[in-house]
């Protein structure tokens, strides 16, 4: 009779996946040059016990590759073998394999075993080379370390050239590339032995002598060869350095030959050899970014279920529907003790009192209940922080940026589901913040700033809202450049002023990017929207500060919880509505000569320097209002992803905490409503969905039948 | 293995300016030293007069922190120059198309050492 494993399966995973976590944490401890050996033990326990388990459940691949990793790391912790920062790279790149491998085996898909099989060869290389006496690996790897690819180009070996007086080198080394026994000068001297050079060198990113990193090549060249040497002969010069620079050899005087000469087939220009990243370093955090799509328990907080206990050994693993279940309770529980508020209201008498007392007891205990149920569903917001480290440290050397990443509050604990929906867009602000944001140490000692740049993610709790924020003290935003720009896209009128909040508020405008140059990690315009679009749809707020040369903050605002809601009752004839309180900049009573009424019947609103779209909400729901006349009701200004809307209303009701169900699951999705509650007299009022009504004001005719039929 | 190490009669004063003597490796392997070197140098405000006959071994790791010495002279308006380059030294600057931005400022540069 034979067990079946796979129901352990999980468990596996999910455990594999956190010790992954406490691996890389103390692999990023030992590069700081902490040398505990408690931190080595960790490592090795981690590697040992992935080993066992993959064994046993017979995932041999990932098995063998853990093996090898087992292997290094006990000549580690036996001190045969120093963590030296070629090794401890190849131990953070063996954790993201192991995880593709994880995910690949969960998903039930085949793993890929390229990057796994050079690596696996990398590791093994180490282990063989000869460890000299004072505990330092000699040659330990013939080749550089193989996360970087190469793209190159399909260029003829046996192309001599004939054609063209020689060859253009762009040469720019890598950070890596002195470290690994390369000298430029060396390569240049080669260089120089096929022909006549012609050199020029960009200096620009030398930083001052007190800063600079010695083994840190900060120059690069641009070469003229003047050879008859082939583009092969030239390439073997930088041959010990490929995967440690970008290089480009492109034929000089390559322009004039044309599709047609009889010399050559078919290739005009020799297609440079540039240097590729890897799939998994250019986005590093790709694996954890996709919680949705891989069907599987979502990889941001890295739990299966909720936390049960903050407790190191003390705690149990819960099913995320669990939680759920419990918190749709205690839910029903909250709107059956306001119904019954409200029955003993206008009840009179002395056991009317004791009822009425009781029942506050109630209140009292039953808002504790909810507010403990909704606390285990929360995280601390370190599961997001957690990656920061690594993707700075990564970033920040590709870039050429020196950068001290900083992180407070990381305890501060939020909602699981707020949490995985704020991960895509905090990843996406601290890369812009290491991209655009912080400056090159040359650039930033021009202007007097330290050579190191620093972010800093700081999390606390307001007044019922988690605020997080990303600074930076790096360049900070140019109001001119982005008014520019946004003249440029039509965004804005030529003459139109804009106060600094409505500048810095342009950057969040679809497609809308400043970057000079699109590089491969951010800058393509498709951020900013997204993040504030993501962080709107969980009733959040976003708000970027900056100050130009001094650096830049966003501040992003999220709400505790999505289980309840604080909102604004207001009625509607004979309907009630909740908005929610955060999307609220003011009420008002409006004065006749403010409206105005355009061509196509929208009305507008003249408040201060801004016109704002009316929304009768009676004419959009198909209800039938108590007041019609602007100047009689009331008009609720709302905001929602840098829009505003007013909303005409016939009554402003109390403002309360009002618990969330879910119109999908219960009824269908409607345009305009963002869920539904039940008030203390048992009424079912809808909420509105800002965003979503916003949306609905562009195409009028259509959706406002819908909304009306539902 | 490194050679090279500070001694008083590398910073020789002749006249109001200080000499510092390049020692013979200036490659990665000595760098810690060389920086220390010619950090020393911009502690002093007087213009430094700069020997480097006895380089015998150089790479860009060394070329890069005399580039790094010199843009940090051009910042202070601190004066240097180049008394004497070994022949090792001087191909290098030209090899590496440095020769422009190691030039001593202000004043014209000697020709080679022997």
């Amino acid at each position: 009779m034979s067990i079946d494993l796979a129901q352990f399966h999980d468990a596996f995973f999910s455990e594999s996946y956190e010790a992954l976590d406490s691996m890389e944490a103390a692999l990023l401890k030992l590069t700081d040059g902490d040398t505990d050996p408690e931190l080595i033990n960790t490592i090795f326990r981690v590697a040992h016990s992935i080993k066992g388990g993959s064994a046993t459940f017979g995932f041999s691949d990932i098995a063998a590759f853990t093996h090898t990793l087992e292997t290094l790391l006990d000549e580690i912790r036996a001190g045969k073998r120093t963590a030296s920062r070629d090794i401890v790279d190849a131990l953070l790149q063996s954790i993201d394999v192991i995880r593709d491998m994880l995910i690949a085996t969960q998903e039930k898909r085949p793993v890929t075993k390229d990057k796994a099989a050079e690596l696996h060869t990398y590791l093994e290389q180490i282990l063989a080379s000869p460890v000299a006496q004072n505990g330092v690996d000699v040659n330990h790897a013939s080749k550089p370390l193989p996360h970087y690819q190469i793209e190159s180009a399909a260029s003829g070996p046996t192309e001599r050239n004939t054609g063209h007086d020689g060859w253009r080198i762009r040469f720019i080394p890598g950070p890596d590339l002195i470290r690994n026994g390369n000298d430029p000068l060396r390569m240049l001297r080669e260089l120089s032995r096929f022909g006549k050079l012609s050199v020029r060198v960009d200096a620009s990113r030398i930083s001052t002598l007190a800063s600079i990193d010695p083994e840190v090549c900060s120059l690069s060249w641009t070469i003229e060869l003047g050879t008859s040497a082939t583009r092969d002969e030239v390439l073997s010069v930088f041959e010990w350095a490929i995967g440690e620079c970008e290089l480009t050899v492109e034929p000089i005087a390559a322009v004039a030959l044309p599709a047609e000469s009889s010399e050559r087939k078919a290739e005009p220009v020799t297609t440079p050899t540039y240097l590729v990243v890897g799939g998994e370093r250019t986005d590093p955090t790709a694996i954890e970014e996709k919680p949705g799509e891989q069907g599987q328990p979502s990889k941001g907080p890295k739990h299966s279920g909720g936390r049960a206990g903050v407790g190191e050994g003390n705690s149990i693993r819960i099913s995320i529907e669990k939680i759920d279940e419990l918190l749709n309770a205690v839910g029903e529980l909250v709107i059956t003790q306001s119904v019954l508020n409200q029955l003993a209201a206008p009840i009179d008498g002395r056991q009317a009192e004791e009822l009425r007392s009781a029942l506050a007891q109630l209140e009292r205990h039953m808002r504790s209940l909810q507010e403990s149920v909704m606390r285990v569903r929360m995280l601390p917001i370190s599961f997001v922080f957690n990656r920061f480290p690594r993707m700075v440290r990564d970033l920040g050397q590709r870039l050429g940026k020196r950068i001290e990443l900083r992180m407070s509050g990381d305890q501060t604990e939020l909602d699981k589901t707020v949490l995985e929906k704020i991960t895509d867009p905090l990843v996406h602000l601290v890369r812009n913040a290491v991209d655009h944001g912080i400056e090159t140490p040359s650039e930033r000692s021009t202007v007097g700033k330290s050579a190191v740049g620093t972010i800093t993610l700081h999390a606390y709790h307001k007044g019922g809202n988690v605020i997080v924020e990303v600074t930076d003290d790096g360049r900070g935003l140019d109001r001119q450049r982005i008014l520019k720009k946004a003249r440029e896209r039509g965004l804005v009128t030529a003459d139109e002023e804009l106060s600094e909040e409505k500048i810095f508020n342009l950057i969040f405008a679809p497609g809308f990017s400043t970057a000079e140059v699109v590089s491969d990690l951010s800058g393509r315009g498709v951020g900013m929207d997204v993040v504030r679009r993501n962080i709107n749809e969980i009733g959040g707020h976003v708000q970027v500060l900056s100050s130009q040369g001094k650096g830049s903050t966003v501040r992003i605002r999220l709400p505790l919880t999505l289980a309840i809601l604080d909102g604004q009752l207001a009625r509607v004839g004979s309907e009630i509505y909740v908005v929610p309180i955060l999307s609220i900049v003011e009420t008002i009573q409006v004065r006749r000569n403010d409206t105005s009424t355009m061509a196509n019947q929208v009305e507008l609103l003249r408040l201060r320097d801004e016109y704002v779209p009316i929304v009768r909400l009676y004419s959009l729901f198909g209800v039938e209002p108590e007041r019609t006349d602007l100047v009689d009701g009331l008009l609720m200004i709302v905001e929602a992803d840098g829009k505003r809307i007013g909303l005409y209303v016939d009554e402003l009701l109390s403002q309360q905490q009002v618990v969330i169900k879910s119109l999908e699951t219960n009824f269908r999705q409607v345009a305009g409503m963002s869920g539904a509650t039940m008030l203390g007299d048992g009424r079912v009022a809808l909420i509105l969905d800002i965003p979503g009504i916003i949306a609905l004001l562009q195409e009028p005719r259509a959706n406002a039948t819908e909304v009306r039929a539902a | 293995m490194t050679a090279g190490l500070l001694t008083s009669s590398d910073l020789m004063r002749t006249g109001g300016r200080q000499r510092l003597t390049l020692s013979a490796d200036c490659t990665i392997r000595s760098a810690a030293e060389l920086r220390a070197q010619l950090c020393a140098q911009l502690e002093h405000p007087a213009p430094v007069e700069i020997d480097g006959s006895t380089v015998e071994h150089i790479d860009a790791a060394g070329l890069q922190l005399l580039l790094a010495f010199s843009l940090d002279c051009i910042d202070r308006n601190k004066e240097y120059v180049w008394v004497s380059q070994s022949e090792t030294l001087s191909d290098a600057i030209a090899l590496t198309g440095l020769a422009a931005l190691l030039e001593s400022p202000g004043l014209a540069s000697v020709g080679r050492g022997a």
